[in-house]
């Protein structure tokens, strides 16, 4: 029986394709930075923020164990070190470079204070907690304006 | 019970659990060696077990086939009775359906607590 | 009833209550509460209406044909289609047996600040040496038990006084306002998914045929599968209703398994911190044994090799082996370093995908005479059954595409 090698030639042709495109659209290919997604970034800085300033208040107020606050604070400012990578490796549209450069300091200080966090002796989680707050409140203002 | 009668039941007992005589699991009814079934006399020679006996079954049958020993032969006259499983009238260990798990027994036999 | 008979009944839906929750849920539960507030608390009550109906199914059907449901797979739809169904669960009880395992040493590096490398075999070790030491009972009694800790998030619940009316609002089915519909759509069915995994209603099936269940524990049967999973689901709500009071005002959106503990440390102080981390902890170590047992369970009961605890280790020697491959499966997994969370979320969406295949073979297994004599499923039953079936399918279809269009749930 003769074989057609039509229909399978094309199938391959369209996974190759199609796994291409899958690859392109996954790895680099990440322009700048528009409205939409740096305000997912400031809700991201936001967030870390904002548990870091619970957990700090929790901690200050002695309802915490130590080892717990130490290993979450270390996720956390793992996690805060991570988005602050990105923002510093981002670009943004030109119309947008004052609020990605805003919220890559913001994160920087995020990462910095949860850092702090990990290792602060008992009382001066306080502070901590009010750097953090601070923080939190600074990029849901950015967010807010993106949107 | 006429052969005929056998063959019915046999077809219907495909994919069953087997159970030896002590009422212990002893693999399933994985594929069956009917004979005579073009002709009006067709008779069921035996039950495969295991191994070789998938190749013929479904899609990866053939792959899970290959990566199994042989299949075990049990004569059709070893079957005690058939009802929602297939009751055998000798101990697994008698009809070779127990190399799977007595391989294995022996090393965690030698753990505590077995 | 005799009093020694309510005290089993009683026992029993203990255990239930507090093996109700696993990785899945918390993960799903706390992340929807603080993305959406209180509008998915109606989508709970219909995921645990579901297993409540599906399970009662699987355990009339261990009642009375002694043998669980998945052994009676493979000779009711056939080789081919029994395989299908036997690869797609072990998938997906592998993936879930492992955010479980991620789960145990997250947790115990919490509670005890080792390093996360050193819990993970540890955290393992721990959870083959009960499983193979403890008697099957004892096992569902002690992780069962010791994860109803996890009522510290109810008492949290109400010490917080969210708006009731609102909670009460969230249980109008389909109540949405402002906000994704992409987003809430993905939470249903992350939700749904989490209620409803296979492993669950496969191991109640085996679990009942090793507790030696017969057609007069049917009552029981009954009772505790509705009663156990109805307050189990109490405690999916109070881990929403906390998320969406403390998270969802300050914009927090949790990535990490330690914040849920974080509500209750902050409500009830170090007492309620370490109550929450010990009822995750069992919590989601019974369900890396449920899960990994499950996966041995179908293996056995599909090439009908001898199975169960009640057979001794050396009795049933693959099946013995098959979990404890499992076990080293799930911890070769989290070794590579994959986050636990993110672990979760796939396998919650992908057994969702695998729901068909797991509910279908019940409903009509119930229904089959030759298994069930008299006791085939009522009117009641099946109309519940065709109708979650239909949900299921629905679900199944929609699940990965609403995981990729909403990025996990982030939008």
């Amino acid at each position: 029986m003769r074989e057609d090698p039509g229909p399978s030639r094309r199938l391959r042709v369209l996974v190759v394709a199609t796994t291409l495109a899958f690859l392109a659209g996954a790895c680099g290919g990440s322009g700048p930075l528009d409205a939409e997604a740096l305000s997912h970034e400031a809700d991201t800085v936001r967030s870390t923020a904002a548990e870091g300033a619970l957990l700090a208040r929790n901690a200050l107020a002695g309802r915490t164990t130590r080892i717990y606050t130490r290993e979450h604070a270390t996720d956390l400012a793992d996690s805060a070190s991570r988005t602050a990578a990105t923002l510093t490796e981002a670009t943004a549209e030109p119309a947008l470079q004052p609020e990605l450069q805003q919220l890559t300091q913001i994160a920087a200080q995020v990462n910095a204070a949860l850092e702090q966090l990990v290792t602060a002796p008992a009382g001066e989680e306080g502070a901590i907690a009010d750097q953090l707050q601070a923080a939190a409140d600074a990029s849901r203002q950015v967010g807010e304006g993106l949107t | 019970m006429s052969k005929v009668v056998d063959v019915d039941i046999a077809l219907s007992i495909l994919d069953h659990q087997l159970v030896d005589a002590d009422g212990k699991n002893c693999g399933k009814v994985d594929d069956l060696e009917i004979t005579g079934l073009e002709g009006d006399a067709p008779e069921v020679v035996e039950i495969l077990v295991g191994g070789s006996a998938w190749r013929s079954r479904a899609l990866f049958g053939r792959l899970a086939a290959s990566l199994s020993g042989d299949a075990v032969h049990v004569p059709w006259h070893e079957v005690d009775s058939v009802t929602s499983v297939v009751r055998l009238r000798r101990p697994a260990s008698e009809l070779r359906l127990d190399r799977g798990d007595d391989r294995w027994a022996r090393i965690i036999g030698k753990v505590p607590g077995s | 009833m005799s009093l020694r008979k309510v005290l089993a009944v009683a026992l029993g839906i203990l255990s239930a209550i507090g093996g109700f929750v696993d990785i899945g849920d918390l993960v799903f539960n706390t992340q929807a509460g603080a993305t959406v507030g209180f509008q998915l608390l109606w989508v709970v009550v219909i995921g645990v209406l579901g297993i409540t109906v599906y399970s009662e199914m699987c355990g009339r059907v261990s009642a009375v044909a002694k043998r669980p449901v998945f052994d009676l797979v493979r000779e009711r739809t056939g080789f081919g289609a029994g395989l299908a169904t036997l690869v797609a669960s072990e998938v997906v009880n592998l993936m879930t047996c492992a955010a479980e395992v991620g789960g145990v040493a997250i947790t115990l590096q919490l509670l005890a600040g080792l390093p996360y490398r050193v819990l993970i075999p540890l955290g393992v070790l721990g959870l083959v040496l009960c499983a193979w030491v403890l008697p099957f009972e004892w096992l569902e009694r002690t992780f069962g038990y010791l994860g109803l800790c996890l009522l510290v998030f109810a008492v949290a619940a109400i010490k917080l006084h969210p708006d009731w009316g609102q909670v009460a609002h969230g249980f109008v089915p389909g109540s949405h306002h402002g906000g994704s519909l992409l987003v809430y759509l993905y939470f249903a069915v992350g939700l749904l998914g989490a209620a409803m995994t296979p492993y669950e209603v496969y191991f109640y099936s085996s679990g009942a045929v090793e507790d030696g269940w017969g057609p007069k524990d049917l009552g029981l049967n009954k009772v505790t599968a509705i009663l156990g999973y109805t307050l189990g689901g109490f405690l999916s709500f109070s881990l929403m209703i906390v998320a969406a009071v403390v998270f969802l005002p300050q914009g927090i959106t949790p990535e990490l398994l330690g914040t849920p503990p974080l509500v209750a440390a902050d409500v009830l102080g170090q007492v309620g911190l370490l109550l929450a981390l010990v009822g995750i902890l069992f919590a989601v170590g019974g369900a890396a044994i449920e899960t990994s047992f499950s996966g041995a369970y179908n293996l056995a009961q599909f090439f009908g090799w001898r199975w169960g605890k009640k057979e001794r280790h050396a009795g049933a020697p693959r099946f013995t082996l098959a979990w404890l491959v499992m076990f080293a499966l799930a911890m070769v997994i989290v070794m590579t370093g994959v986050d636990p969370v993110k672990l979760t979320e796939y396998s919650v969406i992908f057994s969702v995908v695998a729901l068909p295949l797991t509910y279908l073979p019940i409903l009509l297994i119930a229904n089959d005479r030759a298994y069930m004599g008299g006791h085939v499923n009522g009117k009641f039953a099946n109309v519940l059954g065709v109708v979650y079936l239909v949900i299921i399918l629905v679900i199944a279809v929609a699940a990965i595409p609403l995981m990729i269009l909403t990025n996990g749930g982030q939008g």
